[in-house]
């Protein structure tokens, strides 16, 4: 399948527009050319000491530090104003599948005003337009972008003390009366390996970028066909005083269980419970110097649970350039949850809080070639067992 | 006696002056009277607008680059044994604007500082891993400028780190018997001396083209060119 995928982008790497045979000049060819398209592919190769990290699991169950991907992404724009794009993807070489597909279009002429719908990447946050390998410093992801909880959208825990139990299980947790075998692993707060199908409207004035706009499922469960009857509604602004620094605030609210939890909820619909979430992100780059910062808290109601569920991720990154083509970066990465009463009357936080560090550095001679070293560490405050510090090494390739 | 010095130090002046005259005609170059090479360059093939990355995660709304692209040029150098470099090579400048290098395509002398100027409102971070000349500059703002010297002859690609569809190329050459064509394709390189070159012409994305010329003192020789598309 791998090789499939490589065939197919080799194939589409000849030109399209076949050369003419009539000596032309250069500006009327120019104009010829209006209608442009794209076709890039990202392949990346991770290993690791860790060999199914549950730290580092994707909603498809792969182990981010030892995956091997394949993402061709097309584009095609018939006009300055409308674009169609397409994300194919395969991991480990498996069957491609489509990560998006969407369309891109200015519907008035004198604004720079923008619809995006289909099935569309995350909105939530700045770490998603840098999530993909070539753009992303380290290896591992935030842990609010990856850290899967115990909660899952099909299965609901069945009390307090079922959800404890459940700690540290994210991908593989099981509630009692739940659906522990079907397809589902549990959430993170922001999920980026499933994109939803929605529709977005984007702009900017002056110094201020502005986006809203509603998607099926919600940021922890991206659904690409509405599976509860609920919409997720999302909005988020970007506030850029100079060139060198950006600061956005994000939030969204929308129902993240779906219609097979229904027996599970006492008669009420799945569509009655939500994930609301709000969060704050900068980013600063100056000379060889680029920061990152972003904040994040978010809130699940449980139908059996009569306190919120509340999760707050904040992580700071930087990445230094040394030299051409060699960079140092360091994330220092923190996850914490709200506490619930056990049956025994004990407050404890309903899943395990951590702090995550990982640091390394990349090393670039040709500009479509990035190999990546890091060190990945993280610890639990109370489930010490469970901690992992981990050695992962990735090449990138980025046409 | 005093004749027969004077006969003998003229006898001696006239030989080696005849000889001084025999060995710059030999060399066949020392003729002050330098000579002109001109022509034009036609390009032929579909110019293809660059195939790009649009930014596939992003919901940045696109910038408003309303500026024309500028037309092509190509670069017209001599290639040859006495072409003798200047004492100081001029400063050149690549702005960045409108998303693009302006110029796209720029040849300097061995040892010529180029400056890349940020005329845009947002960042941009100029960077080449070429054999040549490897850099990175980093990111800094609109006015201000960042500067390269290229000490060695040969070509580097130049491109921004934040915004992958920029490139640029800079030929370094080590001579300046060189220049760029106008808007209407025309070149032309004045006082060169005379002799037998080779006279290239190029561009990007076209097929370099060398031919052969002899420059005699004092003339212009006109040479064309037709450069055709690479893919």
């Amino acid at each position: 399948m791998l090789s499939t995928l490589l065939g197919l982008l080799l194939l589409l790497q000849a030109p399209s527009d076949p050369t003419e045979d009539d000596p032309t000049t250069a500006d009327t060819a120019q104009e010829q050319a209006s209608p442009r398209y794209g076709i890039s592919a990202d392949f990346d190769w991770s290993f690791s000491n860790s060999e199914t990290s549950p730290l580092n699991a994707t909603y498809y169950g792969d182990n981010i530090l030892r995956l091997l991907r394949v993402s061709l992404l097309f584009n095609f724009r018939p006009s300055e104003r409308v674009g169609l794009y397409v994300n194919l993807t395969s991991e480990n070489g498996g069957t491609p599948h489509l990560y998006g597909a969407f369309v891109r279009l200015a519907p008035f002429e004198d604004t720079n005003f923008w619809i995006q719908a289909g099935q569309i990447p995350q909105a939530f946050g700045a770490f998603p337009e840098r999530w993909y390998p070539f753009a992303n410093s380290l290896i591992g992801y935030p842990l609010m972008y990856s850290y899967l909880t115990s909660l899952q959208p099909n299965s609901v825990p069945a009390g307090p003390d079922d959800l404890l139990s459940q700690r540290g299980q994210g991908l593989s947790s099981q509630f009692r009366g739940g659906y522990g075998d079907a397809d589902y692993a549990g959430m993170p707060l922001v999920e980026i390996f499933q994109w939803a199908a929605g529709g977005l409207g984007y702009g900017s004035a002056g110094s201020f970028e502005y986006l809203g706009g509603v998607t099926a499922g919600t940021l922890s469960n991206p659904l690409q066909v509405d599976e509860n009857g609920g919409t997720q509604v999302l909005g988020r602004v970007r506030f850029r005083p100079s060139p060198a620094l950006n600061a956005g605030a994000s939030a969204a609210r929308g129902a993240y269980l779906v219609d097979l939890a229904e027996e599970q909820l006492g008669g009420r619909s799945p569509d009655a419970f939500h994930q609301t979430a709000v969060g704050g992100d900068f980013h600063y780059g100056r000379g060889h110097l680029l920061l990152y910062g972003e904040l994040g808290w978010s809130r699940w109601e449980s139908p059996h649970i009569d306190e919120p569920l509340d999760a707050v991720s904040a992580f700071l990154e930087s990445r230094y350039r040394l030299l051409p083509g060699v960079y140092a970066a360091g994330r220092l990465d923190r996850l914490s949850f709200s506490d619930i009463t056990a049956r025994n009357g004990s407050r404890q936080p309903w899943e395990y809080p951590l702090t995550r560090l990982e640091v390394g550095s990349g090393f670039s001679w040709e500009r479509h070639v990035l190999l990546k070293l890091v060190g990945q560490f993280n610890w639990y405050d109370q489930a010490t067992d469970l901690d992992e510090n981990i050695i992962a090494f990735q090449m990138v390739l980025h046409f | 006696m005093r004749t027969s010095l004077l006969f003998r130090w003229c006898c001696i002046s006239s030989a080696l002056a005849a000889i001084v005259a025999a060995a710059s005609y030999a060399g066949g170059n020392q003729d002050p009277r330098p000579a002109t090479v001109y022509g034009h360059v036609e390009f032929r093939g579909f110019v293809r607008a660059p195939s790009y990355r649009d930014d596939f995660y992003s919901y940045r709304p696109p910038g408003q680059t309303t500026r024309e692209p500028d037309p092509l040029r190509a670069i017209v150098y001599l290639e040859g044994d006495n072409l003798e470099p200047a004492s100081q090579p001029p400063t050149a400048v690549i702005d960045q604007k409108g998303e693009s290098f302006v110029p796209h395509i720029l040849a300097v002398e061995r040892g010529a500082r180029v400056s890349f100027r940020n005329s845009d409102d947002i960042y941009h971070n100029v960077f080449s891993f070429s054999k040549i000349r490897r850099f990175d500059l980093g990111r800094y703002p609109k006015g201000q400028s960042r500067s390269v010297v290229f000490d060695r002859v040969g070509l580097v690609r130049v491109f921004c780190e934040i915004h992958s569809h920029m490139s640029a190329f800079v030929l370094v050459l080590p001579h300046s018997y060189f220049t760029t064509t106008d808007a209407s394709g025309s070149y032309r390189i004045p006082n060169v001396p005379a002799g037998s070159y080779h006279v290239v012409a190029w561009s990007d994305p076209f097929r370099l083209v060398r031919k052969e010329v002899r420059l005699r003192s004092g003339e212009s020789s006109e040479l064309d060119f037709l450069l055709e598309q690479t893919r």
